[in-house]
């Protein structure tokens, strides 16, 4: 925060309090409302003012090149008055917000005094104001809140995915709960319901961190079981009451079509705006915890504008309070020094790609991705097996292709060889290497090159060939890391390599043996790097190292060693038992022969044998335990009708099919986090277009049908699309085909949530809140059978087949039900 | 078709039920008499009236027929207890002895080692947990009777036996009888453990172990408790029982940061072993990498690994090795007399030598251990 030039939150933070106070002292009588406002319009025109002219002058100054060297203060207070005008327009715009509201509602003069009466206008507007706002508000709490459980429990992709499905769940159910609630109070409850929802995130974060702290022994992996049940327990309040919100947020609009549909179209819309918000604003400049106090914050703004109570004055007064602590004081810190016991926490830093966390012991930095330990400074071994058993098999390499893992020490490994000219080291997270360099800092020397992208992405376009090629990347435990193991993209490297060229990758050991899961994972690996190359080893060591190349390999690393004579403090014949090496990789080898299991870019069956294993830690082979959570995902099914159930399908189908186009977009174009971001929002867009659309036609069961089939379509549709990323097209054309197929989904999915609605129940608000949950509930589901269970093991293609069968089945239970 | 009367009728039907039901009755009846090909009735365990009592290590396991022991490797069956992995074993490698680890038996020498699944301990940072953690049932193993082992042995042209990886313990009947073989044909057998035995079978078994290394956890009972799942105490007693016996012993202490690398725990143990005669025992220090449970926690950093040999060293241990960590001076012998270098090691390799028949060089001192 002590480099950021621009003075963002303090501005935010201290014009909002002086606003607050401002109106403390018109509600006690000391200020006149008039006066109030008199002074937040001067304080608009001096804002206005200044930002403007020092505009003028930085515009003169850059146009005519002029050298002012009080330019960049200047700059400096042009943006600072600059955020201050923003703020203080905003103050602005809510006193005559009815004025721009009115703009846009059709056959309404826009001039002239209003004929409603005040209060009505009030009640409606703020009713959809509320509506976004929660829709920003469990969108911003998600997107922020999944981080801090995935840090805090070290979560691997698996627990991610349970985390998602177990709070579109427990949301749904709150929904569901919600369907019938009755009161002559709403308004009053509503208020009461969003004050508590506010607090009930950042006290979620402490509880969070105290169970970790309690319930699970330090360094320890966390037990899925006792993951899940503390998720459930912890998620609840927050998750049931955000969604039961939902419910009331229905059930005060008035018995009108349009505004019942208009609850999930503006929600989305506040999703969006959550998305974005969270996604690029928040995560880049504040702590979770202080993104949490600024989201109570905005909520208790809001309710301050409709109704302005003491009581709220001085909740917001604590949430202020406890945000300027958070900033001041390095409370955060303190927070992950709990987790991380003995070790002294250097750094915790929110990033793009998570959070990363630099810790030192007895003078050793080690790097937390996640909550997941990256690497260590002082791990020599496995620094040195991935450079030298790589490097050793080349003659004489020159161009060195490094894909992470660099700043662990590889680097200064690879640049022992005399013949390397050039090492490109390609790091998708940036933040690695910048906040890394504080404390083990890259070699100085002009071979290397470090590069910022996505690897897969950069090889695809990259013109280069290589020597040498080390994937140092974590085990294939999600579909995003798995695209570095898949025959597709060995078949890419081997077109990037030279003629002796060698391609190294590596997964975690397996020991003095090999495990059934272990087994099917390295053998769908083997083969597939076998295919593309003439020789082949394996390496067993602090990972098992798969070496592939068309020249000659060897296994006999301390033979290598001593005939190079590159000063290794491990790799040497020192250490090196060449005998117990090749009889090791020689055994795995044999085995992993008796299986042709591939791992492909449409089915990477490594993910599935990872989560496995991870699971097989804790229950051994009994995997039937995986079924109870599934049961309680799929219970909903059991009492729900045939028209609620196609929604439930309808929330599976989109779920599953936007990871798949994720899923196919990083395949093709590679990972790019904009891009994630912007995926999301097109999404969510999608969404409140398709029912908004929904809302303005007479619908009949026939367009539910056609719906529903049309989802049946789709993911035939798409599977045809996934070999157009086969041939060789650019980025745009991508694009151009990516945003349509995206925004079709979602205009889909909300179309059929208006469908749904309009037939279910002729009570609409009840209809429409328990198809909004079965909505949640089959996302839960589609969200973590589409990462663990159906791309792994049925492939994208079938995938596609299976969610278009699933659909044909909604429609076959409605039209049953219609004959009957 | 040829008629039949119900009698008839019935009288074939029962034939073909009997023909049928017999390849069934008779591979029922054919293992009746134990649980698997790879069994063996235990050699120590008493029938109670709860149940059968195992007594080859202090969890001592009470088991009714059909239930498995806590090490996966036992089952009562008909109230007898079997050891189910008998000549079975899942992992089977030729290693250089210096990784069991042993730096004073054998210098240089290959170890023929085996395991079969099933440990009587659950150590979080286990890092041959698909084994040790695993009943013999669901593990892939190699069928190899104890003289098979011993001939394999023989063919690899290693000098020992070692019963190592997962928990030898949990395999004792299968460690015992390959032991007893070996030693007749002058093989030389080595028990890697976590020393949770019970008095009586360590005894029965010691005429015919050579050397053993016995990994000292945690030298606390409740952190010991929780890092393995198995109290202090009897490993302390079989330290104590291997070295008033001819076994030569080396011990290990895997120091895992946050549980382990207290200096003041790590004197404690020190202060243990030189007040208990353990002085010219060698002690390894070994590096912990994150395994198992605990991949969330960094290796131990050299500082520490350090710190504790200087602990040890001050406290009076007279050999102590810093493990699983390549550097220079970490695995060098020194003479405890004329303090000078006796043996230089790097890894599994002696760059120098100073011993002569078990003696150093410079002062004559004898050095402790089974040099030949």
């Amino acid at each position: 925060m002590k480099q950021s030039p621009y003075l963002i939150f303090p501005i935010i933070i201290f014009l909002i309090t002086a606003y607050l106070i401002g109106i403390l002292l018109v509600k006690t009588g000391i200020l006149s409302k008039v006066t109030h406002r008199k002074i937040w319009n001067s304080v608009l025109l001096i804002t206005f003012l200044v930002s403007g002219i020092l505009g003028l002058l930085i515009a003169i100054q850059i146009n005519y090149k002029l050298e002012w060297p009080i330019v960049k203060k200047l700059l400096t207070w042009h943006v600072d008055f600059g955020i201050a005008m923003c703020i203080v327009s905003i103050f602005h715009l809510i006193w005559h917000l009815d004025y721009y509201v009115k703009l846009f509602q059709k056959n309404q003069p826009t001039t002239g005094p209003s004929t409603k009466t005040p209060k009505d206008v009030n009640s409606g507007r703020l009713i959809n104001l509320l509506i976004v706002v929660l829709g920003f508000f469990t969108t911003t709490v998600q997107v922020l809140l999944i981080r801090e459980i995935t840090t805090v429990f070290q979560g691997n992709e698996l627990m991610m995915a349970w985390t998602i499905g177990i709070w579109m769940f427990l949301t749904g159910s709150g929904t569901w709960l919600g369907r019938s609630f009755y009161n002559t109070n709403l308004p009053q409850i509503v208020r009461r319901i969003f004050t508590l929802l506010s607090y009930l995130p950042i006290g979620t974060i402490i509880l969070i961190n105290l169970c970790k702290h309690l319930f699970f022994l330090p360094g320890e992996l966390v037990n899925p079981f006792g993951f899940l049940v503390i998720m459930i327990i912890l998620l609840a309040p927050l998750c049931l009451l955000a969604g039961f919100a939902y419910s009331l947020l229905i059930h005060v609009q008035k018995n009108n079509k349009d505004k019942i549909i208009n609850v999930y179209s503006f929600e989305s819309a506040g999703s969006l705006i959550g998305g974005i918000v969270a996604s690029f604003l928040l995560i880049r400049w504040v702590s979770i915890s202080q993104a949490m106090l600024l989201v109570a914050i905005v909520i208790h703004l809001v309710l301050l504008f409709e109704k302005t109570t003491l009581r709220l004055i001085f909740s917001v007064s604590i949430l202020m309070s406890g945000l300027i602590l958070f900033f001041v004081l390095p409370v955060d810190r303190t927070i992950k020094s709990v987790l991380f016991q003995n070790q002294k926490v250097l750094k915790s830093q929110e990033t793009f790609f998570g959070n990363l966390t630099i810790t030192e012991n007895a003078g050793e930095y080690s790097f937390f991705e996640n909550g997941s330990l990256l690497f260590a400074t002082g791990d020599i071994i496995q620094t040195e097996e991935y450079v030298h058993y790589a490097m050793l098999q080349h003659p004489a390499p020159e161009n060195i292709l490094l894909i992470s893992g660099g700043i662990s020490g590889m680097l200064d490994e690879t640049l022992k060889y005399p013949t390397v000219k050039n090492v490109s080291y390609v790091e998708l997270n940036s933040q690695i290497i910048k906040l890394g360099r504080l404390f083990k800092p890259l070699p100085n020397d002009n071979r290397l090159h470090v590069i910022y992208d996505d690897g897969r992405r950069f090889i695809q376009q990259s013109n280069h060939r290589f020597d040498v090629i080390i994937l140092a990347v974590p085990d294939p435990s999600s579909l995003h890391i798995n695209r570095f193991y898949t025959t597709e993209f060995f078949k890419i490297l081997k077109q990037k390599i030279t003629k002796n060229g060698v391609v190294l990758c590596a997964v975690s050991s397996s020991g003095n043996y090999l495990g059934p899961e272990k087994k099917q994972q390295e053998a769908s690996i083997y083969n597939s790097i076998k295919g593309h190359f003439k020789y082949f080893v394996i390496i067993p060591g602090e990972k098992d190292y798969f070496i592939g190349s068309d020249s000659p390999l060897s296994a006999n690393i301390a033979e290598l060693s001593d005939q190079r004579n590159i000063t290794a403090s491990y790799v040497n014949s020192d250490y090196m038992d060449d005998r117990s090496i090749v009889n090791r990789g020689t055994q795995i080898q044999e085995q992993l022969n008796k299986l042709s299991i591939l791992n492909t870019d449409n089915q990477p069956i490594p993910v599935f044998y990872e989560s496995l294993h991870y699971l097989s830690q804790f229950v051994g082979r009994k995997f039937y335990w995986l079924l109870i959570p599934f049961i309680l995902l799929l219970s909903p099914v059991l009492f729900l009708k045939p028209v609620s159930s196609a929604m439930y399908i309808t929330g599976f189908t989109a779920a599953s099919v936007e990871i798949l186009l994720i899923f196919w977009f990083q395949i093709v174009l590679g990972y790019i986090y904009a891009a994630i971001g912007l995926i999301f929002a097109i999404f969510m867009g999608g969404l409140a277009l398709g029912s908004y659309w929904g809302s303005k036609t007479a619908i009949t069961r026939n367009h539910f049908l056609a719906g529903q089939g049309l989802l049946a379509l789709y993911p035939l549709i798409l599977a045809l699309l996934w070999d157009i990323g086969k041939i060789s097209v650019t980025g745009s054309f991508i694009w151009m085909i990516f945003i349509p197929v995206l925004l079709i989904l979602a205009t889909l999915t909300g179309f059929q949530y208006a469908s749904t609605t309009f037939i279910y129940l002729p009570d609409l608000k009840k209809s429409a809140a328990i198809i909004y949950s079965a909505d949640l509930w089959g996302s839960a589901l589609g969200a973590i059978l589409l990462t663990f269970f159906m791309a792994p093991l049925l492939g994208f293609k079938s995938t596609c087949l299976l969610i278009a069968g699933l659909n044909l089945i909604a429609i076959l239970l409605n039209l049953r039900k219609q004959n009957t | 078709m040829e008629k039949i009367s119900k009698r008839e009728f019935v009288r074939r039907t029962a034939f073909c039920t009997a023909g049928l039901l017999c390849p069934a009755m008779v591979s029922a009846f054919a293992n009746s008499s134990q649980p698997g090909k790879f069994s063996r009735e235990a050699y120590f365990y008493t029938t109670t009236p709860r149940g059968v009592r195992c007594g080859v290590c202090p969890n001592e396991c009470t088991l009714k027929p059909g239930e498995e022991s806590i090490c996966h490797n036992r089952v009562n069956y008909n109230n007898k207890l079997y050891s189910i992995a008998y000549g079975n074993p899942c992992a089977v490698h030729v290693d250089p002895v210096e990784k069991k680890p042993l730096f004073h038996f054998l210098p240089q020498s290959r170890t023929f080692s085996i395991a079969t699944a099933g440990c009587n301990f659950a150590c979080l940072n286990c890092q041959n947990w698909e084994i040790s953690q695993a009943s013999p049932n669901d593990t892939q193993n190699t069928a190899l009777m104890p003289e098979a082992v011993v001939q394999n042995c023989i063919t690899n042209t290693c000098e020992s036996i070692s019963y190592t990886y997962s928990e030898p313990i949990s395999f004792y009947e299968y460690m015992y009888d390959t032991a007893r073989i070996a030693h007749e044909k002058s093989i030389r057998n080595i028990l890697v453990s976590n020393g949770y035995m019970n008095p009586e079978p360590l005894k029965k078994l010691i005429p015919f172990l050579d050397a053993a290394n016995i990994d000292l956890k945690a030298f606390d009972s409740q952190l010991h408790l929780k890092l393995t799942g198995g109290t202090l105490q009897p490993v302390l007693d079989t330290l104590l029982t291997l070295k008033g016996s001819p076994v030569w012993l080396e011990i290990t202490n895997l120091v895992v940061p946050s549980w382990t690398d207290s200096p003041d725990m790590i004197r404690k143990m020190c202060k243990w072993l030189v007040n208990n005669g353990f002085s010219e025992i060698p002690l390894h220090f070994s590096r912990f990498y994150p395994r198992h449970k605990l991949t969330q926690l960094p290796a131990t950093p050299l500082n520490t690994l350090l710190k504790a040999k200087e602990i040890a060293s001050e406290e009076g241990c007279k050999y102590v090795y810093i493990g699983n960590i390549p550097g220079k001076g970490f695995e060098d012998t020194h003479c405890p007399q004329c303090g000078k270098l006796v043996i230089e090691r790097q890894g599994f390799t002696i760059l120098t030598n100073n011993l002569a028949e078990g003696k150093c060089k410079f002062c004559q001192a004898k050095i402790k251990g089974v040099w030949q």
